[in-house]
């Protein structure tokens, strides 16, 4: 039987691939690990804007 | 309600609509269309008749987009994009567009014109544009997500958002 977590949510794939010493691959390959990208992508920046942009301002 | 600012808003939404529609489309449509099309010889078709007109709308609807946010901003320009003044989600979401715009006009349609042929190339500098233009897509989907959080939430929920 094939592993469906890597292939369904490669991000998460990714990360256990790399706890487990396997080589990671780029999440950009496929649509889910681009959307999953693009929010921790969401949260990083209003974390910066936050703590950084606006709080310095 | 001026309305230079209102024509503003409302072409910025129609264009950006047909942008990042397009966008979608391309990324979760036609390339997995593509791929399967190609393996049973019907891909031409779609490079033929679909791609390019897609693609006329895509890179043209990106320039309205940006062209029409730009009016939007007015003379918080830079502001929005020196991130300050009240300004700073808003600009950020303007920056991610525009760093989408630069990915349509320098990376995706380039490489498009080697694959559809309209500019001459041979397989393998065919097969180095279809990986370029496929990551560069693929980057414009990721940002378009906080692209489209910044702009909806930057200058109305600021509250909510906590700062």
């Amino acid at each position: 039987m094939r592993p469906v977590l890597p292939e369904a949510l490669p991000l998460v794939g990714l990360i256990v691939e790399h706890m487990i010493g396997v080589r990671m691959k780029n999440p950009l390959e496929s649509v889910a690990g681009s959307i999953i990208s693009g929010l921790l992508l969401t949260l990083a920046l209003v974390f910066f804007l936050k703590n950084f942009i606006v709080a310095g301002g | 309600m001026e309305l230079l600012p209102a024509l503003a808003r409302w072409i910025h939404f129609l264009a950006g609509i047909t942008w990042v529609g397009l966008l979608y489309y391309f990324n979760l449509v036609q390339m997995a269309g593509l791929k399967a099309a190609a393996a049973d010889g019907t891909a031409a078709g779609i490079n033929k008749h679909i791609a390019p007109r897609a693609l006329f709308w895509f890179r043209w609807s990106a320039v309205v987009t940006w062209l029409a946010g730009a009016a939007l901003l007015g003379p918080h320009f830079t502001d929005a994009f020196a991130l300050r003044n009240g300004f700073e989600l808003i600009g950020v979401g303007a920056w991610l567009g525009t760093i989408m715009l630069f990915n349509v006009w320098a990376l995706i349609w380039p490489n498009q014109k080697k694959i559809l042929g309209f500019v001459p190339a041979d397989d393998a500098a065919k097969n180095k544009a279809r990986r370029v233009a496929m990551l560069a897509s693929r980057t414009n989907l990721m940002l378009s997500l906080p692209m489209l959080f910044f702009m909806a939430n930057g200058l109305s929920h600021r509250a909510v958002l906590g700062f």
